[in-house]
Protein backbone atom coordinates (compact mmCIF):
# COMPACT_ATOMS: atom_id res chain seq x y z
CA UNK A 1 0.00 0.00 0.00
CA UNK A 2 1.98 3.39 -0.69
CA UNK A 3 2.20 5.40 2.17
CA UNK A 4 1.26 8.65 2.57
CA UNK A 5 1.09 11.29 5.23
CA UNK A 6 -1.10 10.35 7.23
CA UNK A 7 -2.43 14.30 7.41
CA UNK A 8 -2.92 13.41 3.20
CA UNK A 9 -5.00 10.37 3.68
CA UNK A 10 -7.36 11.78 6.38
CA UNK A 11 -7.76 14.95 4.17
CA UNK A 12 -8.73 12.28 1.11
CA UNK A 13 -11.14 10.17 3.64
CA UNK A 14 -12.89 13.58 4.88
CA UNK A 15 -13.36 14.72 1.13
CA UNK A 16 -14.46 11.25 -0.23
CA UNK A 17 -16.82 11.03 2.90
CA UNK A 18 -17.94 14.99 1.88
CA UNK A 19 -18.59 13.58 -1.82
CA UNK A 20 -20.69 10.74 -1.40
CA UNK A 21 -22.75 12.74 1.14
CA UNK A 22 -26.03 14.50 0.12
CA UNK A 23 -24.55 17.55 1.04
CA UNK A 24 -21.73 16.50 -0.88
CA UNK A 25 -23.06 15.81 -3.91
CA UNK A 26 -25.70 18.96 -4.12
CA UNK A 27 -22.33 21.15 -3.83
CA UNK A 28 -20.68 19.17 -6.17
CA UNK A 29 -23.32 19.51 -8.64
CA UNK A 30 -23.37 23.54 -7.78
CA UNK A 31 -19.49 23.77 -8.24
CA UNK A 32 -19.78 22.02 -11.60
CA UNK A 33 -22.41 25.04 -12.42
CA UNK A 34 -20.40 27.29 -11.35
CA UNK A 35 -17.71 26.31 -13.46
CA UNK A 36 -19.58 26.72 -16.90
CA UNK A 37 -20.90 29.85 -15.79
CA UNK A 38 -17.16 31.07 -15.41
CA UNK A 39 -16.11 28.66 -18.32
CA UNK A 40 -18.58 30.53 -20.67
CA UNK A 41 -17.59 33.82 -19.25
CA UNK A 42 -13.96 33.37 -20.31
CA UNK A 43 -14.54 32.03 -23.56
CA UNK A 44 -16.83 34.70 -24.29
CA UNK A 45 -14.26 37.38 -23.51
CA UNK A 46 -11.61 35.61 -25.58
CA UNK A 47 -13.92 35.16 -28.50
CA UNK A 48 -14.11 38.94 -28.66
CA UNK A 49 -13.48 40.60 -32.06
CA UNK A 50 -11.33 43.21 -32.65
CA UNK A 51 -13.12 46.31 -31.42
CA UNK A 52 -11.25 48.74 -33.34
CA UNK A 53 -13.74 50.59 -36.36
CA UNK A 54 -12.43 53.09 -38.36
CA UNK A 55 -15.12 53.76 -41.27
CA UNK A 56 -15.52 56.07 -43.85
CA UNK A 57 -18.70 56.43 -45.84
CA UNK A 58 -19.55 58.94 -48.05
CA UNK A 59 -23.06 60.12 -49.70
CA UNK A 60 -24.89 62.07 -52.22
CA UNK A 61 -27.29 63.89 -50.42
CA UNK A 62 -30.12 65.76 -51.95
CA UNK A 63 -31.23 67.41 -48.85
CA UNK A 64 -33.13 71.04 -50.33
CA UNK A 65 -36.22 70.91 -52.10
CA UNK A 66 -34.90 73.39 -55.21
CA UNK A 67 -31.77 71.72 -55.07
CA UNK A 68 -33.67 68.28 -56.39
CA UNK A 69 -36.22 69.97 -58.60
CA UNK A 70 -33.84 71.10 -61.01
CA UNK A 71 -33.12 69.47 -64.24
CA UNK A 72 -29.61 67.82 -62.96
CA UNK A 73 -29.23 68.59 -59.49
CA UNK A 74 -25.74 68.22 -58.71
CA UNK A 75 -25.69 66.54 -55.42
CA UNK A 76 -24.14 67.42 -51.92
CA UNK A 77 -21.18 65.45 -51.23
CA UNK A 78 -21.59 63.91 -47.11
CA UNK A 79 -18.76 62.39 -45.08
CA UNK A 80 -19.32 60.03 -42.34
CA UNK A 81 -16.22 59.32 -39.87
CA UNK A 82 -16.94 56.71 -37.57
CA UNK A 83 -14.24 55.84 -35.40
CA UNK A 84 -14.49 53.13 -32.17
CA UNK A 85 -12.24 52.58 -30.31
CA UNK A 86 -12.50 49.90 -27.29
CA UNK A 87 -14.35 52.75 -24.93
CA UNK A 88 -13.34 55.75 -27.06
CA UNK A 89 -15.81 56.62 -30.01
CA UNK A 90 -15.67 59.90 -32.76
CA UNK A 91 -18.35 60.59 -35.51
CA UNK A 92 -17.33 63.51 -37.63
CA UNK A 93 -19.58 64.96 -40.18
CA UNK A 94 -18.88 66.89 -43.49
CA UNK A 95 -20.85 68.14 -46.30
CA UNK A 96 -19.01 69.79 -48.99
CA UNK A 97 -21.62 71.41 -51.80
CA UNK A 98 -19.65 73.34 -54.80
CA UNK A 99 -16.82 75.07 -53.34
CA UNK A 100 -15.62 72.84 -50.61
CA UNK A 101 -16.32 71.84 -46.70
CA UNK A 102 -19.64 74.38 -45.91
CA UNK A 103 -20.28 72.51 -42.59
CA UNK A 104 -19.40 69.92 -40.44
CA UNK A 105 -19.69 68.64 -37.01
CA UNK A 106 -17.13 67.11 -34.91
CA UNK A 107 -18.54 64.64 -31.81
CA UNK A 108 -16.57 62.65 -29.54
CA UNK A 109 -17.50 60.76 -26.50
CA UNK A 110 -17.68 57.38 -25.12
CA UNK A 111 -19.13 53.98 -25.66
CA UNK A 112 -21.52 53.24 -23.02
CA UNK A 113 -22.73 49.87 -23.85
CA UNK A 114 -21.69 47.14 -26.46
CA UNK A 115 -23.08 44.28 -27.85
CA UNK A 116 -20.09 42.52 -29.93
CA UNK A 117 -22.61 40.01 -30.60
CA UNK A 118 -24.84 41.87 -32.56
CA UNK A 119 -22.35 44.56 -33.15
CA UNK A 120 -24.26 47.09 -31.62
CA UNK A 121 -22.86 50.28 -29.47
CA UNK A 122 -24.09 53.05 -27.68
CA UNK A 123 -22.07 55.72 -27.82
CA UNK A 124 -22.39 59.48 -25.56
CA UNK A 125 -20.88 62.11 -27.23
CA UNK A 126 -20.28 65.71 -27.40
CA UNK A 127 -20.73 68.02 -30.18
CA UNK A 128 -16.99 69.46 -29.89
CA UNK A 129 -16.97 71.43 -32.78
CA UNK A 130 -19.65 72.74 -35.12
CA UNK A 131 -20.19 74.70 -38.07
CA UNK A 132 -23.84 75.38 -39.35
CA UNK A 133 -24.61 77.45 -42.76
CA UNK A 134 -27.57 80.13 -42.24
CA UNK A 135 -29.37 77.85 -44.21
CA UNK A 136 -28.19 74.90 -43.21
CA UNK A 137 -28.56 71.45 -45.17
CA UNK A 138 -26.69 69.23 -42.66
CA UNK A 139 -28.40 70.10 -40.04
CA UNK A 140 -31.57 69.30 -40.29
CA UNK A 141 -30.52 66.19 -41.71
CA UNK A 142 -28.08 65.54 -38.77
CA UNK A 143 -31.56 65.89 -36.20
CA UNK A 144 -33.27 63.29 -38.55
CA UNK A 145 -29.99 61.23 -38.45
CA UNK A 146 -28.98 61.34 -34.64
CA UNK A 147 -32.98 61.17 -33.94
CA UNK A 148 -32.27 64.43 -31.90
CA UNK A 149 -34.68 65.61 -29.53
CA UNK A 150 -33.98 69.10 -29.10
CA UNK A 151 -34.63 71.58 -31.62
CA UNK A 152 -30.67 72.22 -32.68
CA UNK A 153 -27.52 70.69 -32.07
CA UNK A 154 -25.22 73.41 -30.53
CA UNK A 155 -21.64 72.89 -29.29
CA UNK A 156 -21.42 71.11 -26.47
CA UNK A 157 -24.38 69.56 -26.56
CA UNK A 158 -24.74 65.63 -25.80
CA UNK A 159 -25.77 62.99 -28.36
CA UNK A 160 -26.85 59.98 -27.36
CA UNK A 161 -26.51 57.08 -30.20
CA UNK A 162 -27.42 53.60 -31.19
CA UNK A 163 -25.17 52.16 -33.72
CA UNK A 164 -25.24 48.76 -35.29
CA UNK A 165 -22.58 47.31 -37.34
CA UNK A 166 -25.21 45.30 -39.64
CA UNK A 167 -23.43 43.39 -42.13
CA UNK A 168 -19.73 42.97 -42.62
CA UNK A 169 -18.23 41.81 -46.25
CA UNK A 170 -14.54 41.27 -45.42
CA UNK A 171 -13.57 40.71 -48.90
CA UNK A 172 -14.14 44.48 -49.66
CA UNK A 173 -13.63 45.89 -47.30
CA UNK A 174 -17.45 47.42 -46.73
CA UNK A 175 -19.96 47.33 -43.37
CA UNK A 176 -23.49 48.48 -43.49
CA UNK A 177 -24.04 50.70 -40.78
CA UNK A 178 -27.44 51.63 -39.20
CA UNK A 179 -28.69 54.22 -36.88
CA UNK A 180 -30.90 52.53 -34.63
CA UNK A 181 -33.64 55.30 -33.86
CA UNK A 182 -33.50 56.97 -37.14
CA UNK A 183 -33.19 53.61 -39.31
CA UNK A 184 -30.36 55.03 -41.55
CA UNK A 185 -28.59 53.42 -43.72
CA UNK A 186 -24.75 53.95 -44.18
CA UNK A 187 -22.48 51.53 -46.49
CA UNK A 188 -18.96 52.30 -44.91
CA UNK A 189 -15.20 51.17 -45.86
CA UNK A 190 -13.26 49.88 -43.68
CA UNK A 191 -9.89 51.13 -42.81
CA UNK B 1 -12.69 -14.71 0.17
CA UNK B 2 -12.94 -11.99 -2.08
CA UNK B 3 -14.16 -8.97 -1.78
CA UNK B 4 -13.87 -6.24 -4.17
CA UNK B 5 -10.28 -6.52 -5.84
CA UNK B 6 -9.09 -7.94 -2.18
CA UNK B 7 -8.48 -11.22 -0.95
CA UNK B 8 -9.28 -11.51 2.06
CA UNK B 9 -7.32 -14.73 3.47
CA UNK B 10 -9.33 -15.66 6.57
CA UNK B 11 -6.52 -18.55 7.50
CA UNK B 12 -3.69 -15.93 8.07
CA UNK B 13 -5.85 -12.27 8.64
CA UNK B 14 -4.46 -10.96 5.73
CA UNK B 15 -6.38 -8.56 2.76
CA UNK B 16 -4.44 -9.00 -0.12
CA UNK B 17 -4.59 -6.34 -3.12
CA UNK B 18 -4.36 -8.16 -6.07
CA UNK B 19 -4.12 -5.05 -8.49
CA UNK B 20 -1.65 -3.21 -6.32
CA UNK B 21 0.09 -6.81 -4.78
CA UNK B 22 0.25 -5.43 -1.29
CA UNK B 23 -1.19 -7.21 2.07
CA UNK B 24 -2.51 -5.50 4.86
CA UNK B 25 -1.96 -7.73 8.48
CA UNK B 26 -5.37 -7.18 9.63
CA UNK B 27 -5.19 -7.08 13.35
CA UNK B 28 -7.41 -8.37 16.32
CA UNK B 29 -10.04 -5.18 15.85
CA UNK B 30 -9.60 -4.72 12.35
CA UNK B 31 -10.42 -8.51 11.73
CA UNK B 32 -13.07 -8.35 13.78
CA UNK B 33 -14.75 -6.11 11.74
CA UNK B 34 -14.23 -7.41 8.82
CA UNK B 35 -15.20 -11.16 9.62
CA UNK B 36 -18.83 -9.86 10.91
CA UNK B 37 -19.37 -7.54 7.83
CA UNK B 38 -18.52 -10.74 5.53
CA UNK B 39 -20.77 -13.16 8.10
CA UNK B 40 -23.65 -10.74 7.02
CA UNK B 41 -22.45 -9.92 4.12
CA UNK B 42 -25.91 -8.06 2.25
CA UNK B 43 -27.03 -6.43 6.13
CA UNK B 44 -26.69 -3.95 7.79
CA UNK B 45 -24.41 -4.77 10.70
CA UNK B 46 -25.52 -2.78 13.84
CA UNK B 47 -22.04 -0.52 14.85
CA UNK B 48 -23.08 -1.70 18.85
CA UNK B 49 -22.47 -5.22 17.70
CA UNK B 50 -18.85 -4.11 15.73
CA UNK B 51 -17.82 -1.90 18.65
CA UNK B 52 -18.01 -5.16 20.91
CA UNK B 53 -15.06 -7.27 19.71
CA UNK B 54 -14.92 -10.67 20.69
CA UNK B 55 -11.53 -12.65 19.76
CA UNK B 56 -11.30 -16.34 21.22
CA UNK B 57 -9.53 -16.52 24.38
CA UNK B 58 -9.92 -13.67 25.70
CA UNK B 59 -12.02 -11.06 27.10
CA UNK B 60 -14.94 -9.03 24.84
CA UNK B 61 -13.70 -5.12 24.77
CA UNK B 62 -15.61 -2.24 23.54
CA UNK B 63 -13.96 -0.32 20.77
CA UNK B 64 -15.00 3.81 20.77
CA UNK B 65 -16.64 5.53 18.16
CA UNK B 66 -14.06 6.82 17.01
CA UNK B 67 -11.67 4.10 16.69
CA UNK B 68 -14.57 1.89 15.22
CA UNK B 69 -14.82 4.67 12.56
CA UNK B 70 -11.12 4.83 11.72
CA UNK B 71 -10.75 1.15 11.12
CA UNK B 72 -14.19 1.33 8.42
CA UNK B 73 -12.98 4.06 7.02
CA UNK B 74 -9.65 2.58 6.57
CA UNK B 75 -10.75 -0.57 5.17
CA UNK B 76 -13.02 1.79 2.59
CA UNK B 77 -9.70 3.46 1.64
CA UNK B 78 -8.02 -0.13 1.10
CA UNK B 79 -10.28 -1.33 -1.30
CA UNK B 80 -9.74 -0.44 -5.25
CA UNK B 81 -11.50 2.89 -6.27
CA UNK B 82 -13.77 0.84 -8.50
CA UNK B 83 -15.26 -1.13 -5.43
CA UNK B 84 -15.52 2.09 -2.98
CA UNK B 85 -19.16 1.65 -2.88
CA UNK B 86 -18.97 -1.74 -1.53
CA UNK B 87 -18.72 -1.23 2.24
CA UNK B 88 -21.21 1.43 2.99
CA UNK B 89 -20.66 3.35 6.63
CA UNK B 90 -24.32 4.84 7.97
CA UNK B 91 -23.48 7.20 10.29
CA UNK B 92 -25.43 6.31 13.84
CA UNK B 93 -26.60 3.16 12.11
CA UNK B 94 -24.17 0.76 11.08
CA UNK B 95 -21.67 -0.97 8.14
CA UNK B 96 -23.26 -3.27 5.09
CA UNK B 97 -21.06 -4.94 2.65
CA UNK B 98 -22.85 -5.24 -0.52
CA UNK B 99 -22.55 -9.11 -2.09
CA UNK B 100 -21.60 -7.97 -5.12
CA UNK B 101 -20.10 -4.40 -6.56
CA UNK B 102 -23.29 -2.51 -6.00
CA UNK B 103 -23.92 0.02 -9.23
CA UNK B 104 -24.80 3.53 -7.38
CA UNK B 105 -26.06 4.34 -10.35
CA UNK B 106 -30.45 4.09 -10.42
CA UNK B 107 -32.46 3.52 -12.47
CA UNK B 108 -32.33 7.21 -14.93
CA UNK B 109 -36.54 6.48 -14.92
CA UNK B 110 -37.00 6.77 -10.68
CA UNK B 111 -37.42 9.61 -9.32
CA UNK B 112 -35.81 12.33 -8.93
CA UNK B 113 -36.80 12.13 -4.67
CA UNK B 114 -35.76 9.14 -4.50
CA UNK B 115 -31.79 10.47 -4.24
CA UNK B 116 -32.59 13.81 -3.57
CA UNK B 117 -35.10 15.77 -1.06
CA UNK B 118 -37.29 18.25 -2.87
CA UNK B 119 -35.53 21.06 -1.76
CA UNK B 120 -32.86 19.90 -2.88
CA UNK B 121 -34.08 18.63 -5.69
CA UNK B 122 -35.89 22.10 -6.46
CA UNK B 123 -32.10 23.95 -6.17
CA UNK B 124 -30.70 21.85 -8.63
CA UNK B 125 -33.41 21.95 -11.21
CA UNK B 126 -33.33 26.06 -10.46
CA UNK B 127 -29.95 26.48 -10.77
CA UNK B 128 -30.04 24.14 -14.14
CA UNK B 129 -32.87 26.77 -15.06
CA UNK B 130 -30.91 29.86 -14.54
CA UNK B 131 -27.70 28.29 -16.42
CA UNK B 132 -30.33 27.85 -19.40
CA UNK B 133 -31.27 31.02 -18.97
CA UNK B 134 -27.94 32.70 -18.49
CA UNK B 135 -26.60 30.37 -21.80
CA UNK B 136 -29.82 31.20 -23.89
CA UNK B 137 -29.42 34.76 -23.30
CA UNK B 138 -25.79 34.23 -24.67
CA UNK B 139 -26.35 32.14 -27.17
CA UNK B 140 -30.02 33.65 -29.40
CA UNK B 141 -28.47 35.32 -32.52
CA UNK B 142 -28.54 39.13 -32.73
CA UNK B 143 -31.48 40.63 -33.39
CA UNK B 144 -30.86 41.65 -36.91
CA UNK B 145 -33.06 44.67 -38.30
CA UNK B 146 -35.10 42.36 -41.26
CA UNK B 147 -36.20 44.60 -44.05
CA UNK B 148 -39.56 45.01 -44.78
CA UNK B 149 -40.51 44.24 -48.29
CA UNK B 150 -37.61 42.16 -50.16
CA UNK B 151 -37.99 42.03 -53.88
CA UNK B 152 -36.34 40.94 -57.42
CA UNK B 153 -37.15 42.60 -59.97
CA UNK B 154 -36.17 42.38 -63.39
CA UNK B 155 -35.15 45.42 -65.52
CA UNK B 156 -35.86 46.34 -69.13
CA UNK B 157 -32.54 45.38 -70.11
CA UNK B 158 -33.37 42.00 -68.03
CA UNK B 159 -31.02 42.41 -64.95
CA UNK B 160 -32.41 40.94 -62.32
CA UNK B 161 -32.44 43.82 -59.12
CA UNK B 162 -32.64 42.82 -55.28
CA UNK B 163 -34.85 45.20 -53.74
CA UNK B 164 -35.10 46.05 -50.03
CA UNK B 165 -36.98 48.38 -47.66
CA UNK B 166 -36.24 48.74 -44.35
CA UNK B 167 -39.01 50.91 -42.25
CA UNK B 168 -39.22 50.42 -39.07
CA UNK B 169 -42.63 52.56 -38.20
CA UNK B 170 -44.87 52.19 -40.85
CA UNK B 171 -45.45 48.86 -43.40
CA UNK B 172 -47.51 50.31 -45.22
CA UNK B 173 -45.35 52.99 -46.64
CA UNK B 174 -43.16 50.61 -46.99
CA UNK B 175 -45.32 48.36 -49.37
CA UNK B 176 -46.05 51.45 -51.08
CA UNK B 177 -42.38 52.67 -52.04
CA UNK B 178 -41.57 49.11 -52.98
CA UNK B 179 -44.53 49.38 -55.29
CA UNK B 180 -43.66 52.31 -56.85
CA UNK B 181 -39.81 51.55 -56.70
CA UNK B 182 -40.42 48.34 -58.46
CA UNK B 183 -42.60 49.36 -61.32
CA UNK B 184 -40.85 52.53 -61.88
CA UNK B 185 -37.34 50.16 -62.02
CA UNK B 186 -38.79 47.70 -64.64
CA UNK B 187 -39.91 50.99 -66.65
CA UNK B 188 -35.81 52.27 -66.95
CA UNK B 189 -33.86 51.03 -69.92
CA UNK B 190 -30.08 50.97 -68.11
CA UNK B 191 -30.05 50.45 -64.78
CA UNK B 192 -25.97 49.84 -63.11
CA UNK B 193 -27.20 48.53 -59.80
CA UNK B 194 -27.80 45.04 -58.62
CA UNK B 195 -29.00 45.75 -55.49
CA UNK B 196 -30.89 48.43 -54.08
CA UNK B 197 -31.86 48.80 -50.03
CA UNK B 198 -33.55 51.57 -49.71
CA UNK B 199 -34.75 52.73 -45.40
CA UNK B 200 -37.44 55.31 -44.69
CA UNK B 201 -36.22 57.40 -41.69
CA UNK B 202 -38.05 57.13 -38.08
CA UNK B 203 -39.09 60.69 -38.79
CA UNK B 204 -40.50 60.27 -42.59
CA UNK B 205 -38.50 63.27 -43.98
CA UNK B 206 -35.37 61.39 -45.24
CA UNK B 207 -35.09 58.02 -47.58
CA UNK B 208 -31.01 56.37 -46.96
CA UNK B 209 -30.55 54.19 -50.42
CA UNK B 210 -27.93 51.86 -50.62
CA UNK B 211 -26.78 51.06 -54.32
CA UNK B 212 -24.31 48.19 -55.06
CA UNK B 213 -22.93 46.82 -57.80
CA UNK B 214 -21.17 43.41 -58.00
CA UNK B 215 -18.88 43.19 -60.94
CA UNK B 216 -16.25 40.13 -60.96
CA UNK B 217 -13.24 42.10 -59.61
CA UNK B 218 -15.39 44.12 -57.08
CA UNK B 219 -18.35 45.71 -56.13
CA UNK B 220 -19.47 49.36 -56.13
CA UNK B 221 -21.13 50.91 -53.92
CA UNK B 222 -23.14 54.66 -53.24
CA UNK B 223 -25.27 56.19 -50.26
CA UNK B 224 -27.84 58.30 -51.34
CA UNK B 225 -29.38 60.63 -49.15
CA UNK B 226 -32.75 62.10 -50.01
CA UNK B 227 -35.05 64.43 -48.05
CA UNK B 228 -38.42 64.04 -49.25
CA UNK B 229 -41.54 66.51 -48.00
CA UNK B 230 -44.26 63.89 -47.85
CA UNK B 231 -43.62 60.38 -46.98
CA UNK B 232 -46.93 59.02 -47.32
CA UNK B 233 -47.50 59.82 -50.96
CA UNK B 234 -45.79 58.23 -53.95
CA UNK B 235 -42.64 59.95 -54.37
CA UNK B 236 -40.86 57.96 -57.00
CA UNK B 237 -41.24 58.25 -60.85
CA UNK B 238 -39.07 58.08 -63.49
CA UNK B 239 -37.70 61.31 -63.26
CA UNK B 240 -36.76 60.92 -59.89
CA UNK B 241 -35.06 57.58 -60.52
CA UNK B 242 -33.19 59.92 -63.08
CA UNK B 243 -31.90 62.54 -60.70
CA UNK B 244 -30.29 59.98 -58.34
CA UNK B 245 -28.62 58.22 -60.82
CA UNK B 246 -30.33 54.53 -60.07
CA UNK B 247 -31.99 54.87 -63.99
CA UNK B 248 -29.91 55.38 -66.79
Amino acid sequence: MVKLPLRVRRWRRRLRRFLQSRRGKLASVIGVMLLLFTGAITIEQLAIPSDVWLLSCSADGYFSAPQFNSEHPIPDKLTLLVNIEHQQAALHYLLESGTGVTEFIVMQGKVTRRDLRALSYQLALKANSVQWQDDSRLHPYLLNELSYVEQSIKLNAPVLLDVQIRHVDSPHSRVLLTFMSSNSLWSCQVN
Amino acid sequence: MQIGCCWFDNERRLLVDQTRSTQWHLNDNEYWVLTQLVLHRGQVVPLTMLETVIVSGQVAHQLTQGELTSIIHHIIDYLCVSHLNLIEYIPDQGVILYPINQTKHPNILALPNRLLSWGQYGIIIGALLALLLFLWSHIIPPMFTKADVLRQIIAASGKVIQLSIYDGKSPQDAMLHAECLSTQLRLCHHVRWDSIDAAISADRHYVSLLLTEFTETNWHYKNVKISVSDMHSPFITQAWLHKVNICG
